[in-house]
């Protein structure tokens, strides 16, 4: 298993506000957090401050299984902000997670396991300084801490 | 029949370069605005609305006051149409809107940029900044590799494919004078063998960055009947806002100009195969691709087999973005959605000198802005089909 090392990346982190910091937090704990609409039994993914479905109020924060699919994925080879170049060609992809959302993850599988349609599953990772989501496939099962 | 809803008396265009030194974003939008003033062949005091882009690094706010007063004019309507690459054309029907409101008669459509070397970046913080930055997900180019995987995934569609759709945007640029790659033609085999950028998508599926500005202007239908030269008009419109970060898209492989360019055909009587120029937004490739599909003029997934068995120089079976869209033109960012305005406008008066469409009657002009998520079509109009609608042609 090829070993990604993104600790040592000097990159823009994550812009949390208090209405984001559980998903952060349950992240760091090597958990993956969502919000969920009591009023239209839906997850959401970003968080927000009223369900964009329903636009009810009643979130409120639900672990979920981390179970995922790809949609699709791109491997990087000149990334955007200069802080990644250092741990070119890595991959970021859209995920769906099995209770609904979407999201857009970084991928921590080999080349030849880059499929759309393939299952992966959460895991935490440190990059630069941070503990953030990522996913793999599901015998890579390590949360960093 | 369909009515004309306003006309297309003016545009101006600056040449692309890649690099400016010290030029001012204000500057180049007066430079291009005085181009379309001459072309319209009014004056200035004629224009009463203004809409410009944003304009972010030389002037967050009051964008519409700034522009107006380095212009020298004092606009009945001025406003930012903030749609990224789909701005130029939802400035058209905004104009026609605001004109057939009653506000103003004659607007200014401006958008440009410099390329000085310090580039400005502002500050956000907002949900892409927090959930797509922080992993690495940067830029556009992230954004359309993982849309052309997608539809590769979807369709079983080849790197081959795209790569038509650059040479074709190369082999028309090669027939205007003002396109960055202008004397640089490139084939398929040119395409495959440029470096990834982000994969699949190679650096000639991705536009060039330059500087410039496009400028239009738009009035009534019955001002325009009154000057002695040819218009285009708009016919109809469409225009549709999904998502902006794309893991929030509704869908990979189809995006919001669907529903644009089925209402723009709807409201002009018109069908895709009636249009005798389809002047495409084309940021990437994989953005032509899913246009085509999305237009109904093939199938979906089928885009690779329409582009074989068709041709799209100015002379060839389906004319497409015979400027060289912005692969071939070059991406003056904001004011690279204008510049298919701008070359629809041309074809159907027919001042296309050196690539003229034989006799054009109606061009398809799409704009796409962000994500996949930002969508205006417009359908533009000859002088002769506008007027005959209206039952007053020969
Ligand atoms: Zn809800």
């Amino acid at each position: 298993m090829k070993s990604f090392d993104f600790a040592p990346l000097n990159v823009p982190g994550p812009t949390k506000i208090p209405l984001t910091e559980p998903f952060w937090q349950a992240a760091a704990n090597g958990e993956l957090h969502m919000q969920y609409c009591e009023c239209c039994q839906s997850y959401v993914f970003y968080p927000r401050e009223i369900c964009p479905c329903c636009w009810s109020d009643q979130l409120t924060w639900r672990q979920v299984t981390g179970q995922a699919t790809i949609k699709t994925y791109t491997t990087i080879w000149k990334p955007g902000q200069p802080g990644w170049s250092a741990v070119t060609p890595y991959t970021v992809g859209i995920i769906q997670l099995d209770e609904g959302p979407s999201m857009l993850a970084l991928l921590l599988l080999e080349p030849e396991q880059l499929e759309v349609g393939r299952a992966v599953c959460f895991k935490t990772i440190n990059i630069g300084g941070q503990l953030m989501p990522a996913f793999t496939i599901p015998e890579d099962n390590h949360h960093d801490k | 029949m369909s009515q004309p809803k306003a006309a297309i008396i003016g545009v101006g265009e600056l040449k692309p370069c890649r690099v400016t030194n010290g030029a001012s974003t204000l500057g180049m939008l007066a430079q291009a605005s005085a181009l379309a003033l001459k072309d319209a062949g009014i004056h200035k005091s004629d224009i009463d609305g203004l809409l410009v882009g944003p304009q972010v690094g030389e002037t967050p706010q009051h964008v519409p006051a700034t522009v107006a007063e380095y212009l020298g004019l004092q606009p009945n309507m001025a406003n930012v149409v903030d749609l990224g690459g789909a701005s130029g054309p939802g400035m058209i029907w905004r104009a026609a809107a605001a004109i057939e409101a009653g506000m103003c008669h004659t607007v200014l459509c401006v958008l440009g940029n410099h390329r000085n070397p310090e580039v400005p970046r502002s500050p956000n913080r907002n949900p892409i900044r927090e959930f797509d930055v922080p992993f690495g997900a940067s830029g556009a180019n992230t954004t359309y590799a993982q849309l052309k995987q997608a539809h590769m995934a979807a369709f079983q569609s080849k790197d081959e494919d795209f790569a038509l759709i650059t040479q074709w945007a190369r082999h028309n640029a090669q027939y205007h004078p003002h396109a960055i790659f202008n004397g640089k033609p490139c084939d398929a085999s040119d395409v495959l063998q440029s470096p990834l950028i982000a994969e699949p998508l190679h650096l000639y599926e991705i536009v060039m960055p330059v500087a410039g500005a496009e400028a239009v202007i738009v009035t009534s239908v019955e001002r325009a009947k009154a000057l002695n030269k040819p218009a285009a008009y708009l016919m109809g419109a469409g225009e549709k806002v999904t998502h902006r970060a794309l893991s929030q898209a509704p869908d990979l492989t189809s995006g919001p100009l669907k529903p644009s360019m089925a209402q723009a055909f709807k409201q002009s009587n018109t069908s895709v195969t009636d249009m005798d120029l389809l002047s495409l937004y084309d940021c990437y490739s994989i953005m032509v691709a899913l246009t085509l599909e999305d237009s109904g003029i093939c199938p979906p997934g089928k885009f690779g087999d329409f582009l074989r068995h068709n041709t799209f120089g100015y002379d060839g079976s389906c004319p497409m973005n015979t400027h060289g869209g912005q692969l071939g033109f070059g991406q003056p960012d904001l004011a690279g959605g204008m510049t298919h305005v701008v070359e629809a406008v041309h074809q159907l008066r027919e001042t296309a000198y050196g690539r003229q469409i034989r006799s054009a009657q109606y061009a398809l002009v799409t704009g796409n802005g962000a994500t996949l998520s930002e969508a205006v079509a417009l359908v533009l109009a000859s002088e002769k089909v506008a007027l005959d609608n209206l039952g007053e042609g020969q």
